[in-house]
């Protein structure tokens, strides 16, 4: 059961934010593994096996908690590149950010973001939503067969 | 006002007149023509009666001549009593001839005729016996047959008067009829011709006073023409000044004798008006009009000026090209005024970019601040709840109260700057207007408000609210920030009051809305910080709020066209307005 269990990918540049992520999913019963990106490009490398991440031989990750604004490669333009890459087009995404502006919900659904969540200031509501979202994505959702075909092939 | 004139009763007249006049001529002919036949009648009596008297006379010479042979002897008595008969009966004969158309004296002649033969036989019988020697005897037959002889020549005679004077009377009859006649004749001429005369003065008078008319409706047109506040000018197929008004002469510094019959238009223009001028020429010349071309004339100084000229053509009967009149206007005032207000519109619509600018770039800090200062703030209370949930249990009394201090603070900081956020996006999120019953709006935000009013004696009172065009959920914002703000401070109150209701202004054409409760209130002189931004007038600790809400109101409003405002004393309540545009379908406020 243990090797079956996939990892949550965490793309978040603010090392407190990491911290206060990993200290929640940490208090919850998500037993799931954390790699943790910090920022877009490191992101797409660890998607793709490439760069750092080329010996990484685990699964697609279960979930991924994408922050918003990043240097380099901003949570956009990940996500853009995820749904358009085959492989990866069927991996939950989660935009946990600090933004409730309403372009960047609208842009990141029409992206085909999976959920979105603004991280909450209160402490005891921030960790109560991650572990939620810890919770939903890695235990109650069925996520997708690791050969699950395009529907339709991009030309 | 003179009678209308009419030409054919002048006309009819003279021709009356005429005829009247040619009758008069006829009947003077006719008059005259018996009048000389008349006069024929006295000359034929005359030489009748004096016919008569010859003839009497011949045989009186005769019977004097026969006896004064009969008595004397003497021949010589002889030679004139043969001839003496030959007059009588050339008289008789030619008094036949004269009276041939007169039965009564040719009767008279047929008797006088046999009479006088008889006679004659008489008087030559005495002359052959005298000369026979027979004793000579009167003889009372020659007697008798002269008196009968002489009887029927007066007979004759007193006819021929008679007739003549029948003659004379007819005569004078008619010449007195022709006089009347003509006299008449003559009054209606005159009549006619008086008639005539009458209407020719009254239509010269009535002639006389049009032209009167004329003359002074033609002054006025001059004055017009002269003084009007715009130039006026007529040019020749030469384009040669024909006549000019006082106006435009002014503009131009010429005087008129200047300038009619020896300039051209074309010499007063630039050479850049003369472009503008050809250029616009032959259309002219085909529509035969030409509209508010406007080009620089040069005054006689040098100076020149703006003018907008129109023109019509006028055409010959052949429809050739005869000569143009002009109006034009001067509109260099109009011309720095236009390019003053462009100025002012460029300057305007420059500051109007610089504000969006400037407020763009200010709704881009606040959003950008606002994120920012997020981050931070979830990691003070994230890393002081950790902090109470690692380290509680060793942490004293104090030490707890700070760390939870620190999280309430940062907590505050949250809302205020999620309130900020809020209000920089009801400053820049699209409307989207639509029509609803403004009252089912409030019904709902006081059901959502429940929570807070839980165990509250609140008496509301709702009077009808009217269907609005608006963003619902802007608009929900508003009544959310006014009813809230209504439980809030009426806290103190039991029962506490709070009355919605709205009316329509259709003079400013807005409804307004209004929230009146009995709360705490406060003073009017601080009405004008009550809609600012982080403006309270109530510590933080006597009721809760970031000082975001009324100013999020205003805003809301202000987007839709509308007015904000409040009313209060304090202690006494206080009451929040707001109006709506009566049709707010566009609103002024529009998100950049």
């Amino acid at each position: 059961m243990m090797a079956a269990v996939k990892t949550i990918l965490l793309v978040e540049d603010n090392a407190n934010d990491v911290e206060l992520t990993l200290a929640a999913l940490q208090d919850s019963n998500v037993s799931n593994a954390v790699d943790v990106a910090r920022d877009g490009a490191e992101a797409l490398d660890y998607l793709h096996r490439r760069g750092p991440w080329s010996g990484r031989t685990s699964e697609a990750p279960v979930v991924v908690l994408l922050d918003l604004k990043m240097p380099k490669v901003d949570g956009l333009e990940v996500l853009r590149e995820m749904k358009a890459t085959p492989a990866l087009r069927h991996v939950p995404v989660v935009m946990l950010t600090s933004s409730r502006e309403e372009s960047d919900l609208v842009r990141s659904y029409a992206l085909g973001a999976n959920a979105y969540v603004v991280k909450p200031v209160d402490f005891q509501k921030f960790f109560e939503s991650v572990q939620q979202l810890g919770v939903f994505w890695a235990l109650i959702n069925e996520p997708a067969p690791a050969a699950t075909p395009n529907p339709e092939e991009k030309p | 006002m003179p009678a209308p004139i009419r030409p054919w009763i002048i006309r009819g007249s003279l021709f009356l007149a005429l005829v009247a006049l040619i009758c008069i001529v006829l009947f003077a002919v006719f008059t005259a023509r018996a009048m000389r036949e008349a006069f024929g009648w006295v000359d034929h009596t005359r030489e009748v009666q004096k016919e008569l008297a010859q003839t009497n006379l011949a045989l009186a010479d005769a019977a004097a001549l026969a006896r004064g042979y009969q008595l004397s002897g003497d021949t010589s008595f002889l030679e004139l009593f043969e001839p003496s008969l030959d007059r009588v009966a050339t008289g008789l004969a030619e008094l036949r001839r004269l009276t041939t158309d007169n039965p009564n004296q040719q009767g008279r002649l047929a008797e006088i005729d046999p009479k006088f033969q008889d006679l004659a036989a008489r008087y030559r019988r005495r002359v052959e016996d005298r000369r026979a020697g027979v004793p000579a005897a009167y003889i009372e037959r020659e007697k008798r047959l002269r008196d009968e002889i002489r009887q029927l020549t007066a007979a004759m005679a007193d006819e021929e008067t008679r007739l003549l004077e029948g003659r004379v009377r007819r005569a004078e009859g008619e010449s007195d009829r022709a006089v009347w006649t003509t006299t008449g004749a003559v009054a209606a001429a005159l009549a006619l011709a008086g008639t005539a005369v009458w209407r020719l003065r009254h239509a010269w008078v009535a002639r006389t006073q049009a032209q009167e008319a004329m003359e002074r409706a033609l002054q006025e047109s001059r004055d017009l023409y002269n003084h009007a506040p715009c130039g006026y000018h007529s040019l020749d197929a030469s384009g040669r000044f024909v006549q000019i008004n006082d106006t435009e002469l002014r503009w131009l510094g010429y005087q008129r004798e200047e300038v009619v019959g020896k300039m051209r238009f074309s010499e007063l223009l630039t050479p850049e008006g003369r472009r503008t001028f050809e250029e616009a020429f032959p259309r002219f010349r085909e529509t035969g009009e030409v509209r508010d071309l406007e080009f620089d004339l040069v005054r006689r100084d040098g100076s020149r000026f703006r003018v907008s000229l129109s023109a019509s053509a006028q055409r010959d009967a052949a429809g050739a090209y005869v000569s143009s009149r002009s109006t034009m206007f001067d509109v260099t005032a109009r011309r720095s005024a236009e390019s003053r207000v462009q100025e002012m519109n460029g300057e305007l619509t420059h500051r109007a970019e610089l504000l969006e600018a400037a407020n763009q770039e200010l709704e881009a800090f606040s959003y950008s601040v606002s994120h920012d200062l997020r981050a931070p703030l979830r990691h003070i209370d994230g890393f002081a709840g950790l902090l109470s949930k690692r380290a509680g249990e060793s942490l004293d009394a104090t030490g707890r109260r700070y760390v939870e201090t620190i999280a309430e603070a940062s907590r505050r900081m949250g809302r205020l700057i999620d309130d900020l956020l809020l209000f920089s996006r009801t400053g820049r999120t699209a409307m989207h207007h639509e029509r609803f019953p403004a009252e089912a709006l409030v019904r709902e935000v006081l059901a959502e408000l429940k929570e807070e009013m839980a165990n509250r004696p609140i008496e509301w009172v709702i009077s009808p609210l009217p269907e609005v065009s608006a963003d619902r959920s802007l608009l929900r914002q508003v009544w959310v920030n006014l009813l809230a703000n209504a439980v809030k401070y009426t806290r103190p109150r039991n029962p506490a009051r709070i009355e919605v209701g709205a009316t329509t202004d259709e003079g400013r054409g807005e409804q307004v809305f209004h929230v009146r409760d009995n709360g705490v209130g406060f003073e009017m002189a601080y009405v004008d910080k009550l809609f600012g931004v982080f403006q309270r007038l109530h510590r933080a600790d006597e009721f809760e709020g970031t000082g975001i809400g009324l100013a999020n109101v205003r805003r809301i409003v202000l987007r839709h066209g509308g007015r904000t405002w409040a009313e209060s004393q304090p202690g006494e309540g206080a009451t929040f307005f707001f109006t709506l545009p009566l049709t707010s379908s566009s609103s002024p406020f529009a998100p950049a």
